[in-house]
């Protein structure tokens, strides 16, 4: 009884752990699909509202899920007396913890992003942001195709290194 | 030059900003830090200047002086603390809420208004399309005009203006800088918000420069009165005609009227059975009547009361005359009957 019940946790415990990569994995593509379609709501903010970058902050944070916390202290820290410049503010929230899951590429566009928000005129401003779409489109893309392959690696991964724990416990 | 509306009254707003806050709000944190240690008084600073490679500026109860790199303020040149590149940016990107995208217009028209109501001039590199101003890039210079309200200072002229429980048309003639607009604007008011035994009415303002309502976000930051429709950055002869349609004004007012187009549209705004308040460049009577366009309306009679500024003191009254040209009540006798109020 004892073996059988170690055997059930060696095979969760090693399975769980190749969903949490897998899960990891997935949770990076749901915050780029996130960070695409926030910037087209970016975009058409500024197209046809043309409202204040914090009060576009406030509508990224409740137009997201996976990155609120990002938009929600951006905007709180725009609406203080010293906030200071935005491009330090972005770039002082982008090394937050939570950004740790995306990758260097990402990152870099999202750090670019953040240099160019609200220094040009209307038109520069949307073309940037189009770009900046397009290059995290590009990336998404990628990482789709990647996490095809990636996902049933983790999934087998977990499984086999379940059953070799059995056999070796054994 | 004094004012002869002396130190202005103080206005307080519910609750939230005062002076001070909303121009460090703008400055770059340096210059933030230095005007911070100045032993100023924020509702006497009249101006700050910031160019580029340049000695910061401003403007203190009349008089200019730099800020120095040290600390504190100077007349000496040498040691003045001089403006970065970096630094105007910085301040470009405060001024503009971090949206430089959302005030083109603004950029086009030279200048942005913020909040408490303070005007920024702005110049560096123009940009054209089709020979006509698109937008400044490279700024590298900053005028930032703090707003300058004087509550009261139309009272003691306001009676002259009035006959029965009506406004007369009035047309105040004055010279640049000598607060006409801040006449203006008090007496806006004190017509929308009522004054004495005067019933309060609805006032229309076509602000074609924000100068009247310093409006932020469409929200005036001078106080109009309550009764106050403003148009905000609206053409004098556009506005006009829309407010007579839209909101039933009684009264309408329009700084700085000069044109031909500018005086059909007063016709027209009188013929509707508004009364119109208005203000010229202009030292006087003679100087008005000179004019080919606005000479036509003093031939015409269609103001009745003309109000002249003028004089050693800013915001100094002249005279008061009626659409006949008789003097109804001098400068003297307006300051005498202030004193003894």
């Amino acid at each position: 009884m004892l073996k059988i019940a170690g055997i059930c946790l060696v095979m969760a415990g090693c399975i769980g752990i190749g969903w949490f990569f897998s899960g990891k994995a997935l949770r990076r593509i749901h915050l780029l699909e996130e960070w695409e379609s926030l910037l087209q709501l970016l975009y058409g903010e500024v197209e046809y509202a043309g409202n204040d970058l914090p009060e576009l902050m406030h509508h990224m944070m409740e137009h997201s899920r996976y990155s609120k916390g990002f938009w929600s202290r951006i905007d709180r820290q725009l609406r203080q007396m010293d906030a200071g410049r935005l491009s330090h503010i972005w770039q002082r929230e982008l090394n937050h913890s939570e950004w740790q899951i995306l990758q260097t590429e990402e990152r870099h566009i999202l750090r670019e992003l953040g240099e160019t928000l609200g220094q040009t005129d209307r038109q520069t401003q949307l073309h940037a942001i189009r770009l900046f779409q397009q290059r995290l489109s590009n990336v998404l893309e990628k990482e789709k195709e990647t996490y095809r392959g990636q996902a049933r690696v983790y999934h087998v991964a977990g499984i086999t290194a379940g059953c070799f724990l059995v056999i070796l416990l054994l | 030059m004094e004012a002869v509306y002396g130190r202005s009254r103080t206005k307080e707003k519910s609750g939230v900003r005062c002076r001070e806050q909303e121009i460090y709000r703008i400055l770059p944190s340096r210059l933030r830090q230095m005007f911070r240690d100045l032993p100023i008084c924020f509702q006497d600073l009249q101006e700050i200047r910031l160019r580029v490679g340049s000695p910061v500026l401003f403007r203190y109860l009349g008089q200019e002086y730099f800020l120095n790199a040290t600390g504190g303020m100077s007349r000496d040149k040498r040691s003045a603390y001089n403006v970065g590149r970096e630094e105007l940016r910085e301040a470009v990107e405060y001024i503009s809420n971090y949206s430089l995208y959302a005030y083109e217009e603004e950029l086009r028209q030279g200048y942005l208004t913020i909040q408490g109501g303070h005007r920024i001039g702005i110049a560096g590199k123009i940009i054209l399309e089709n020979k006509q101003i698109k937008s400044i890039s490279y700024i590298t210079c900053l005028n930032i005009r703090l707003a300058h309200e004087v509550l009261g200072c139309g009272e003691h002229i306001l009676p002259y203006l009035v006959s029965g429980q009506q406004l007369c048309h009035t047309l105040l003639i004055s010279p640049p800088r000598q607060g006409k607009t801040t006449l203006l604007r008090d007496l806006i008011r004190l017509l929308s918000s009522g004054f004495v035994d005067m019933p309060g009415m609805t006032v229309g303002v076509v602000d074609e420069r924000s100068e009247i309502g310093a409006c932020y976000r469409g929200q005036p930051q001078n106080d109009l009165g309550y009764r106050t429709d403003i148009l905000d950055a609206c053409p004098k002869v556009e506005g006009m005609m829309l407010l007579v349609r839209s909101m039933a004004p009684e009264v309408i007012a329009v700084d700085e009227i000069g044109s031909r187009a500018d005086v059909e549209a007063m016709e027209y705004v009188m013929n509707s059975g508004v009364k119109l308040l208005a203000t010229v460049h202009g030292n006087g009577m003679d100087d008005i009547q000179a004019k080919p366009v606005l000479g036509r309306l003093v031939q015409e009679r269609m103001f009745q009361r003309y109000v002249i500024l003028g004089g050693r003191k800013v915001g100094q009254i002249k005279e008061v005359f009626d659409e006949r040209g008789s003097l109804l009540v001098t400068g003297g006798e307006l300051e005498r009957k202030r004193e003894v109020c």
